[in-house]
């Protein structure tokens, strides 16, 4: 055992619910199978009380801070009226979430993007794009709060990637998210659509939107499966070095991922 | 050396904080400027920026993409140091992450891998590099070095700088069951550059305080004081708050705070 593969092991039982529920009932057999049979012993003989109190610390904060962030125009004008979602954190359900959650989970998004959602679409009734507004800033959070890759492996092919999704809204919140950003006074009145956007978890772990044109819906099927620039712009009929220079922008951003050959 | 005073910036508060230049000398970057941030040319005319974003996770050599990130942040900012934490917040692999400040274990094998990433990351940026520690709340009953033997061998091999947050050492402190001033006084306080003070506030999961944006109690601005006068080569004193529900009196009464207690006039 080295402490890298021990603190490897720690964080995985921090993150996730149910290694943490095997760490404290001393069950290193199954344990070993997710850290390795030393530091199961070693992550099974931890403070149980602390472990439990760490994980949901970094769980719920983990949670908030993109809350904040990402159903950020949402919270705003549902604090208008009263309300603030963020206080699902402060809630039975979200408890519940946290002691079975698999942090940086697609599922556990999932499951407090949905809590987030439905008190602001209950909020937003009056305002005929409030359903689009909650349902863009869930996209952003699910993708944002969704599995991620640190490491950028390669720079031969190029494959879009899982976390990368376009989605269709009927209204165009995306004017109104960004003046709330900005901290904007007055705020826009979105227009209605229909749009379709494009959302990517950039490699920093941050999410982007940006419109998705038939062009780019287009390159980003071609991308199902890993191909070179040379093979897409052939693919495609588009001129290579453009072609190049967009698969670029889309790596920037997280849409797409390069592989080694 | 004189020494600084200074504070994270903060967007929403940019007007305000412009209002204060002088008063606050320094802006720790935490992030960099949003595209549409029509104040950042005039924050960055007025203020010297430091830069203490998240560069990487130095248990592993900095990609390349990162590493040109912090090249450009490192351009914009021109800082006269960069700061990182001295943290582990993912997997070798990167399959399980916090994405919040959280201390590695203190083991020889991780001791070496800080110490000979940090020396990359210093050499490739150019600048000098200081590391902030994180406190310890879960410890593992392992053979590993203590908080500060690991801090202490990490800046002597590495030839790094410390960034001490105070509020974290006394946060350390507290879950060891130790005197703040004596889990201070074993740190290499000869290395440190820049302090990071705030307050402390009761965490409910935690069960006792954790770091919070808030003004420090005296207490901390004590302990503050107890490090600076150790500190031959501290350069700067950061008020490290950082929220986005900060306010200009919160801002205002923290930069405060930290100018009376350290007798450190604007």
């Amino acid at each position: 055992m080295t402490g890298r593969s021990l603190h490897d092991g720690l964080l995985r039982v921090l993150t996730s619910a149910r290694l943490r529920a095997r760490a404290a009932a001393g069950d290193v057999a199954t344990l070993s199978a997710a850290v390795g049979a030393a530091e199961a012993r070693a992550l099974c003989a931890a403070d149980p009380a602390r472990v439990r109190a760490m994980a949901r610390f970094l769980g719920r904060h983990f949670y908030r801070e993109r809350i904040v962030r990402l159903f950020a125009a949402g919270r705003r004008l549902a604090q208008e009226t009263g309300h603030d979602p963020l206080d699902v954190l402060d809630g039975s359900a979200f408890a519940s979430l946290l002691e079975g959650a698999e942090l940086g989970s697609a599922a556990t998004a999932q499951a407090v993007a949905m809590l987030v959602e439905g008190e602001l679409t209950d909020t937003l009734t009056a305002r005929p794009w409030g359903s689009a507004l909650a349902a863009y800033e869930s996209t952003l959070f699910r993708v944002e709060a969704g599995p991620r890759r640190w490491t950028a492996p390669g720079r031969d092919r190029v494959v879009r990637a899982s976390t990368a999704c376009v989605m269709e809204l009927g209204w165009d919140v995306t004017r109104l998210v960004a003046a709330v950003r900005r901290g904007d006074g007055v705020l826009p009145e979105p227009p209605t659509g229909p749009i379709r956007i494009l959302v990517a978890l950039g490699p920093e772990g941050r999410v982007t939107a940006v419109r998705a044109s038939e062009a780019l819906e287009r390159l980003l099927a071609a991308l199902e499966a890993p191909c070179t620039a040379t093979s897409l712009a052939r693919m495609l009929g588009s001129d290579e070095a453009a072609c190049r220079r967009t698969i670029h922008q889309l790596a920037a951003i997280g849409a797409v991922e390069w592989r080694d050959a | 050396m004189a020494v600084s005073v200074g504070a994270f910036y903060h967007p929403h508060l940019a007007r305000e904080t412009l209002d204060l230049a002088g008063f606050i000398a320094h802006l720790a970057m935490a992030d960099p400027p949003r595209a549409d941030d029509a104040f950042f040319p005039a924050i960055r005319s007025r203020f010297t920026l430091l830069l203490h974003d998240f560069l990487g996770q130095l248990s592993e050599p900095v990609g390349d993409s990162a590493l040109d990130r912090a090249r450009r942040l490192v351009a914009l900012y021109d800082p006269p140091w960069v700061a990182e934490h001295l943290q582990r917040i993912h997997t070798t692999s990167g399959d399980a992450f916090v994405d919040y400040v959280f201390p590695p274990a203190y083991t020889d094998d991780l001791l070496a891998d800080y110490v000979r990433n940090a020396r990359a990351l210093q050499a490739a940026l150019g600048r000098p590099l200081i590391l902030e520690p994180i406190p310890t709340y879960l410890r593992l009953d392992v053979p590993q070095l203590d908080e500060a033997a690991f801090v202490g061998r990490f800046v002597a091999e590495s030839g790094c700088g410390l960034l001490l947050d105070v509020s974290h050492a006394w946060l350390s402190a507290h879950y060891a069951g130790r005197p703040p001033r004596d889990f201070v006084a074993t740190l290499p306080l000869e290395r440190v550059v820049e302090l990071h003070v705030a307050g402390v506030e009761a965490d409910q999961d935690l069960d006792g305080p954790w770091i919070g944006a808030a003004v420090p109690t005296p207490e901390l601005l004590d302990l503050a004081a107890f490090a600076a006068e150790r500190a031959p080569g501290l350069r700067a004193v950061t008020f490290d708050a950082f929220s986005s529900a900060m306010t200009a009196e919160t801002l205002r009464a923290g930069v405060h705070a930290i100018r009376a207690r350290l007798g450190l006039p604007a």
